[in-house]
């Protein structure tokens, strides 16, 4: 007989103990681990979201801090910007008013030299100019440098204009206590003196012909000079020699424009 | 030659004997709870886990699958039951790849008594689903006059059951002795391979018919997923 009960019913047995057996270290085991897992993979994904949105709100709040400091740099370089400029603005006035300083500098240098030179040329000038003229009426005319010097004062004392005699007076008429120079390069004779004193006391009969005094001066430029408070009468080369002197002045500042427009 | 392990008997008492069906039963039993034990000893629930404990959870998981398309609901009441069908028999028909070995798959005592677990099942897991009384209501359906019909077709299906199981394995059995005195070289090896295929197959079989048996016994309208988790866990 295919079919054994005893055995049967021993399978049955072995069975049903297999099944308790397997539920006991098979599936039991086995589900609660996979579950436990899916809960532990679920925890892991929860939390790698978690994380992630943590991390892009990092990623956002460094984004801001960047453009943050991207602000302050554009910012900090816009003044670092003005400030060179500013700076640069300052040097180059502060190299524009050195240059101007050394310019003025040397302008007046220029022009104190120029004055220097100009003095000495015209002491120089008046010596050469004196001298030549000193031997030319000599030699010409047979006549003294300072005879016609004199003579040349007085003619301009005796043909003063109106208004200038007016001024003369007046100045003459004030005159009291104090002493009435009349200065020449080289000393006046005594005769020329009388006639000098002559034609002033014409023009104020008031005044003490002892109030007049004569001086030889050596920085006078070769003339005559009377010189009262409020006025002054004089016949000198300088005079001449300030007219050379005017001429060389507009040569000079003709040729300082030329050079300044040329560069 | 024995058709059957029954044949085989090892120790006899009485009544009582101890025939090759038991003995390689008791094998078979105690590879799979004895490597059950070893493997679920040292259990991970971390990602990093054991090959042992990967090729139980991959045999476990696919068992629960396979239940879960058939019946449509959780698997868990059902997978012991099931799962141990089907791990029973297979391994009961991939064992005989060792010389000496009879598979207790050949026996139609073992088959018999398989089918009778499954036989019990249906109505136990009938019950517990749709109640006493909603279970015996559809041996009624679709009219009373079914009743004997029904009746028959569960005690038909469970002999089904039995003999197609045991004729595949004991055939297997049987062509294997037989083409080993008639040529020993090679069809022999084929055909233990071909004998492999359908142990496997008809472990399968086996299972999904229990399943579908039981399933149709426990249909209901509406289930309760929640309800069958808590059951087979509590």
């Amino acid at each position: 007989m295919l079919i054994d009960p005893l055995t049967v019913v021993a399978q049955i047995i072995n069975f049903l103990i297999l099944v308790a057996l397997l539920r006991r270290f098979l599936y039991a085991p086995i589900t609660q681990v996979m579950k436990k897992r899916e809960r532990l993979i679920a925890q892991q994904l929860k939390e790698a979201a978690h994380q992630q949105e943590v991390a892009q709100q990092e990623a956002e709040r460094w984004r801001q801090m960047q453009q943050s400091l991207e602000h302050r740099q554009a910012s900090f370089l816009t003044q670092a910007q003005a400030a060179a400029e500013e700076h640069r603005h300052q040097l180059l006035q502060q190299i524009r008013d050195e240059v101007d300083s050394t310019q003025a500098q040397w302008k007046e240098a220029v022009k104190h030299e120029r004055q220097v030179f100009l003095g000495t040329l015209q002491k120089l000038a008046g010596q050469q100019l004196t001298t030549t003229v000193r031997y030319l009426l000599q030699d010409l005319a047979n006549a003294d440098l300072e005879q016609q010097i004199i003579e040349a004062f007085l003619t301009r004392l005796n043909h003063l204009p109106a208004s200038e005699q007016a001024v003369l007076r007046v100045a003459l008429s004030n005159v009291r206590e104090q002493k009435l120079m009349i200065s020449s390069t080289f000393p006046i004779p005594q005769e020329s003196r009388n006639r000098i004193l002559e034609v002033l006391l014409k023009q104020a009969r008031g005044v003490d012909p002892s109030a007049y005094q004569f001086t030889t001066a050596p920085d006078l430029m070769c003339g005559i000079e009377l010189k009262i408070p409020g006025y002054k009468l004089a016949w000198t080369v300088e005079q001449y020699l300030q007219q050379l002197e005017m001429k060389l002045n507009q040569v000079w500042d003709g040729m300082e424009k030329e050079s300044v427009e040329q560069g | 030659m024995h058709l059957t392990p029954d044949q085989t008997i090892f120790w006899q008492w009485g009544m009582f004997s101890l025939n090759a069906t038991l003995i390689f039963t008791w094998l078979v039993m105690e590879v799979l709870v004895v490597g059950s034990w070893l493997v679920t000893r040292h259990l991970s629930a971390s990602t990093q886990i054991s090959r042992g404990q990967n090729l139980l959870e991959v045999i476990v998981l696919g068992i629960r699958d396979q239940i879960q398309e058939i019946i449509d609901q959780p698997a868990g009441p059902y997978l012991p039951f099931i799962g141990t069908l089907f791990i029973f028999i297979a391994l009961s028909n991939l064992l005989s790849v060792i010389p000496g070995y009879q598979p207790p798959t050949g026996s139609l005592s073992t088959t018999t008594a398989l089918a009778l677990c499954v036989f019990f099942a249906v109505p136990l897991y009938g019950v517990r689903k749709k109640g006493v009384r909603g279970y015996l209501q559809q041996y009624l359906q679709p009219n009373p006059i079914m009743l004997p019909f029904n009746i028959i077709g569960d005690f038909s299906r469970i002999v089904a059951l039995a003999v197609r199981l045991f004729g595949n394995v004991m055939s297997g059995t049987m062509i294997v002795g037989i083409l080993l005195s008639v040529a020993p070289l090679l069809f022999p090896v084929m055909m233990q391979v071909l004998g492999l295929l359908t142990g496997m197959i008809q472990a399968y079989i086996f299972a999904i018919l229990a399943m579908v048996f039981i399933a149709a016994a426990s249909q209901v309208d509406q289930h309760n997923p929640q309800t069958d988790s808590e059951v087979f866990h509590g």
